[in-house]
């Protein structure tokens, strides 16, 4: 009578955890599904403006979602979920950019690329003169950002492309508030011929 | 950045400062009046203000811009990738798989050593590395350049040790001229030749005779006659066995 109460406790028990399980496996996949819709475009964009290419971006920001899937358990709630996912993607983009550095100074020097970026469907608009002359202010802005040094274009994106706050760049990019925002000081100094320019294509481009 | 100014810049920075402050018209929060006063009068900072603001204005330019784009992929095709992504990192597996793109198989594993171990054989005589010890040390090779006083005094005492040794080997005879050792046996080998005996085959008769000395092992060393010729009938072979018989015995 014993022995039969004990295994209808460990059965139960059994079942409690199984069903624990598929609770928190299920709760997994509905957080992630809601990860990837809310950050699916900016995930991409942020890695365009890091990276500069936009097939290198489609594909790291995949990465990225899959990355923080498989490393999900290891999200210890110290920061917002979407802090982590983008530190994730931030992480990644930077070790391509190391990486690919070298190789592609060597394939720029060797081979004259064609602005495949400039030409890509994604972005063209319905007004043709728009188009053009949106074209014309994204590749002065990427001019611009080339000027920077990886961690102050990293820092310059994420402020005034992204709009984040000066906290939670750092907290991105596991960097202190203060080298953050001597980044952003010096990018600034150095854009600060390149931004009005631009500022008045974009203008112009609007009107 | 200078002290006064710092607090200012960050503060323009972290975009606490409106766009209004650079204008002479704008109404100022409480906080920006202290502010105005300061960047009107720091070049600096109003430069830095100046350009903040253009960014901040270029980066919404950006954003909305971004928001109306069209061909963004729809949620589902996207996760459609993601999934296929994932499946296809899980299939192939982790570490050195990966990155070598190797299908997970189980042979894989084996196929790769097995590769690996026929190339490391193969190449060994290749790969194995010669003891520093076994190669040449070229800086000991090289030809010292001797000073003449050096080159005297290196010439003077070959000369000793050369006298020396033919002192020992050649000792001089009472009242005779100390000869070349050379020159002695240079006159030996002649006259030898002059008396019709080949010096060189009196040392192969020496030898030959010895090998006939093995053959009759209760021959008497002392008293054996080297200067006999050996029995022509024994082969080489013979000699060598009976050679070996003897020194066994």
């Amino acid at each position: 009578m014993e022995a039969c109460k004990n295994l209808m406790v460990e059965t139960l028990q059994d079942g409690t955890q199984s069903l624990h399980q598929e609770k928190v496996v299920v709760q997994k996949e509905v957080a992630f599904r809601s990860l990837v819709e809310r950050n699916q475009k900016k995930a991409f964009w942020m890695a365009y403006d890091i990276l500069g290419n936009m097939e290198e971006a489609e594909d790291l920001s995949q990465d990225a979602f899959i990355r923080a899937y498989e490393r999900w358990d290891s999200f210890r709630q110290e920061s917002s979920i979407d802090t982590w996912f983008f530190r994730i993607l931030i992480n990644l983009c930077l070790s391509r950019k190391r990486r690919h550095g070298i190789w592609k100074r060597i394939s720029d020097w060797l081979v004259q690329q064609p602005d495949e970026d400039l030409l890509s469907s994604r972005f063209l608009d319905a007004d043709p003169e728009r188009n053009i002359a949106n074209q014309q202010s994204r590749k002065a802005l990427e001019k611009a950002l080339e000027q920077l040094s990886k961690g102050q274009r990293t820092a310059f994106v994420l402020r005034y492309l992204h709009d984040l706050s000066i906290k939670e760049i750092a907290e991105v990019t596991e960097s202190a508030e203060g080298t953050i925002k001597s980044h952003l000081f010096r990018a600034l100094k150095a854009l600060k011929k390149t931004v009005p320019s631009l500022i008045q294509e974009e203008e112009t481009s609007l009107s | 950045m200078s002290n006064p100014c710092k607090t200012f810049q960050e503060n323009i920075l972290e975009g606490r400062y409106s766009k209004e402050l650079l204008s002479q018209t704008g109404e100022l929060k409480a906080f920006e009046q202290n502010a105005k006063k300061h960047i009107d009068a720091c070049p600096a900072c109003r430069s830095l203000l100046e350009t903040h603001c253009q960014a901040v204005q270029l980066g919404q330019v950006v954003r909305n811009e971004r928001e109306v784009t069209r061909e963004v992929p729809q949620f589902a095709v996207y996760m459609q990738g993601i999934e296929r992504k994932l499946a296809e990192k899980q299939k192939q597996g982790s570490g050195w798989r990966r990155l070598l793109n190797l299908p997970m198989k189980p042979w894989a594993s084996g196929a790769v050593f097995a590769c690996l171990a026929v190339l490391l054989w193969v190449g060994k005589p290749w790969v194995e590395i010669t003891p520093a010890e076994k190669l040449p040390d070229v800086r000991t090779n090289t030809v010292k350049q001797l000073s003449p006083k050096e080159k005297k005094a290196q010439k003077e005492k070959l000369n000793q040790v050369l006298q020396q040794l033919g002192e020992e080997f050649f000792p001089e005879d009472d009242g005779e001229e100390n000869e070349d050792p050379i020159e002695q046996l240079a006159q030996s080998m002649s006259n030898a030749f002059a008396e019709g005996d080949n010096p060189i085959s009196q040392v192969n008769r020496d030898v030959k005779g010895f090998t006939s000395l093995a053959l009759a092992p209760q021959a008497d060393i002392q008293t054996f006659d080297w200067k006999a010729s050996p029995s022509s009938e024994l082969s080489q072979e013979k000699s060598m066995e009976a050679l070996m018989n003897y020194f066994l015995d």
